[in-house]
């Protein structure tokens, strides 16, 4: 046993603290060199050159699966860096994934301080996935699940088959597995679980624009988006409630102002009488007395006939004294009514009513000329008329009503169309909802 | 996006107020039921 | 603080000072010519020689100093160990608040604990969990996520028990919904019990750490 002190001869020194660095072997099967990122986790890595499996759990570095294919090219290429959620992150794995016809790729990101993630691409859709340390009972089995105050409905069930595999992993991935695999949603958050005979692994994803990926790791074309992806966000995601309570707020408010424009309306008659006109008369035009309409406002004249079988029409002008601009409306009543096979029928109207938009303020009178089926059978007409002023208009209120409830309502049926093509996909969807085919 | 549609309700608002303030009515404006603004140059017949 | 008193010793192989930075650590791997040494109370002795660790791209070393739940720890030392489908780390830690404990680095997640006695007390099973239980430890119910037949690679620092190469352990890992971790480490009859929790990258705020190539 040496004993020499350390203040005798030369100082030991203690061996220089390396520097973390990628690890470099020779693959078994053809001698390609092998370079491994996340050394120390890493479990499997697949040769770039011969596509062997290599086992680098320890250091026996065995063959788990000799091949001798070429490796195949990716949108992301292994090595390639990005940046995203302000982490840098280099891709350093592979695998496609495939569930009957249709498959998605799947690329491990590795950061040596952060850990790992997964970016995955699905029919043009992106996803970033950060697997959960978390215990999630009843997830691959129940119907929704609750994590951190946000509910995840079921989507679908389903199994992920290993089709191909390139880069380095820190898990035996094997070529052929298939666990069975359970999405949730909560746009645009998605909650995944896969199974195998061994473990659970639950993960939890969110939706990407391809924009994004695209900016992260300077892509120039990216794959198209098909259709509706599972947990992609629906229009105006966090402003639909908000909208419809805009809405009912400005429609108490126009409430409100209809409200008060009846209480404040003058609502008064500046004429009304009954006239019985012979039909000797037919040609002569009546005039109303002089009348003043005090303020601009809307005039409603009405208009009512006693008819039977029979129709009678006004032609009424409305002129100002003063400039002799008019204002012509057409009053038009009739009434038929009888009987046959099917019981008692009627048809028409003998009231009429309309409105005349912004009168100006001056002195006016009306100019009345009537044409009624009585004449023609040399009879009197029966009919009475009304005008007045300042009268509430309804149309007014209820027209801008709609005009409220336009948007929000063009934007639900948006959102209600949208959440159908989601659903549409997923044997899952909630009653309202149509179901895809199984 | 929300700040637009509250500017469109307010400007319907001032609509229905102005509207309801100097007697214009909507449905009469705009379907033509009233031919307006003609100068008479006489009493009719 | 007490924990903190250093200890210093004189390596029985090469002469070289041994400081036990905690007193919390019985065993220790010398910085010069790697013997592993054991103290008990007044001296110390050699128990053999380890090799050298393989290499990782660990971002933490001895030294490192990080936070949990708002108290600082420091990194003092580390055990490697490896199972049938590969390896971590455990860093051993000792807490500002004098408490000795594990910062566990696997596959990218870290997860920090703390030896519980109070679950090792009042623990009512005596065989070996089984996958996908629950256990009550202490006042929250876990699930056993993980049994592995682990051996010990390699130790470096300072450690509270020996870790030679070859130390077998069976290592049970449970899990919370809230991210809520505990381990119990099975050596041949000796049970160990840390409970803890999963804690994120940034929560860590670490300090003094290795540096890495290209990063």
């Amino acid at each position: 046993m040496d004993k020499s002190h350390p203040s005798s001869g030369a100082v030991p020194q203690p061996p220089e603290k390396s520097k973390g660095k990628p690890q470099t072997l020779k693959c078994p099967a053809c001698g390609g060199i092998v370079t491994i990122k996340a050394v120390g986790i890493t479990v499997s890595a697949i040769c770039a050159y011969c596509s062997s499996f290599i086992d680098v759990a320890n250091e026996n570095y065995q063959i788990i699966k000799k091949a001798h294919e070429k490796i195949r090219e990716t949108l992301l290429e292994l090595g390639v860096r990005g940046r995203l959620f302000g982490v840098e992150w280099e891709v350093i794995g592979y695998t496609e994934k495939r569930d009957g016809n249709w498959s998605w790729d799947e690329y491990l990101l590795y950061n040596p301080y952060y850990g790992f993630r997964f970016l995955v691409e699905n029919q043009g859709h992106w996803n970033f996935i950060k697997v959960l340390r978390k215990d999630i009972p009843g997830i691959g089995d129940a119907n929704e699940i609750w994590l951190s105050g946000k509910k995840y409905q079921l989507f679908l069930k389903g199994k992920a088959l290993v089709d191909y595999v390139k880069g380095e992993f820190y898990w035996r991935v094997k070529k052929g597995e298939c666990p069975r695999v359970a999405d949730y949603v909560a746009p645009p958050s998605m909650l995944s679980m896969e199974e195998n005979d061994e473990e659970i692994i639950v993960s939890l994803g969110e939706y990407l624009e391809p924009e994004e990926v695209a900016a992260a790791f300077k892509l120039k074309e990216m794959p198209r988006k098909k259709g509706v992806a599972s947990n992609q966000s629906a229009p105006y995601q966090g402003a639909f409630f908000k909208l419809w309570i805009i809405a009912v707020a400005f429609i108490v408010l126009a409430t409100m102002v209809q409200k008060t424009a009846s209480k404040v309306a003058d609502n008064a008659y500046v004429f009304s009488s009954q006239f019985k006109i012979d039909f000797a008369d037919q040609d002569k035009t009546i005039s109303t007395p002089s009348f003043v309409i005090p303020k601009k406002s809307n005039v409603l004249i009405q208009s009512s006939a006693s008819l039977d079988n029979d129709w009678l029409e006004l032609r009424l002008s409305l002129v100002n004294e003063q400039t002799n601009k008019e204002y012509d409306i057409v009053q038009a009543m009739e009434y038929y009514h009888g009987y046959d096979s099917d019981g008692a029928w009627s048809e028409g109207s003998p009231y009429t009513k309309v409105f005349i938009s912004s009168v100006p303020m001056g002195n006016y009178r009306a100019l009345i000329d009537v044409d009624a089926g009585a004449f023609i059978k040399r009879l009197p007409a029966n009919f009475s008329v009304s005008i007045q002023r300042d009268v509430p208009a309804g149309s007014n209120y209820w027209i801008i009503i709609l005009l409220i409830l336009l948007y929000p309502a063009l934007v639900s049926v948006r959102r209600w169309s949208f959440e159908n093509q989601r659903w549409s996909e997923s044997d899952y969807a909630p009653g309202i909802y149509k179901t895809g085919n199984e | 996006m929300l700040k637009k549609f509250v500017v469109y309700c307010s400007v319907l608002i001032i609509m229905l107020a102005f509207a309801n303030r100097n007697g214009y009515v909507f449905t009469s404006m705009f379907t033509g039921s009233q031919k307006a603004d003609k100068t008479a140059n006489h009493y009719h017949k | 603080m007490t924990s903190m008193q250093k200890l210093t010793f004189n390596c029985p192989s090469c002469g070289a000072e041994v400081v036990f930075k905690s007193s919390l650590s019985v065993y220790a791997v010398c910085k010069y010519c790697s013997s592993m040494i054991v103290r008990h109370d007044v001296d110390v002795e050699s128990i053999g020689k380890m090799a050298t660790l393989p290499d990782d791209m660990s971002p933490i070393q001895i030294g490192t100093e990080g936070s949990y739940r708002g108290v600082r720890f420091n990194i003092i030392g580390r055990m490697k160990i490896g199972w049938e489908d590969g390896s971590w780390n455990e860093w051993f830690m000792v807490s500002n608040d004098g408490r000795k404990g594990w910062l566990a680095e696997a596959q990218g997640f870290y997860a920090v604990s703390f030896e519980d006695d109070d679950a090792l007390k009042t623990i009512k099973t005596e065989s070996t969990p089984k996958l996908g239980t629950y256990l009550k430890l202490s006042n929250q119910k876990l699930k056993v996520v993980d049994i592995k037949k682990a051996t010990c690679i390699g130790s470096e620092g300072e450690l509270p028990f020996p870790a030679p190469q070859g130390r077998k352990t069976t290592s049970i890992d449970l899990l919370g919904p809230a991210g809520e971790f505990a381990s119990i480490e099975i050596e041949s009859e000796k049970w160990r019990i840390y409970t803890g929790h999963y804690v994120e990258w940034n929560d860590l705020r670490c300090q003094n750490l290795r540096p890495l190539e290209g990063w």
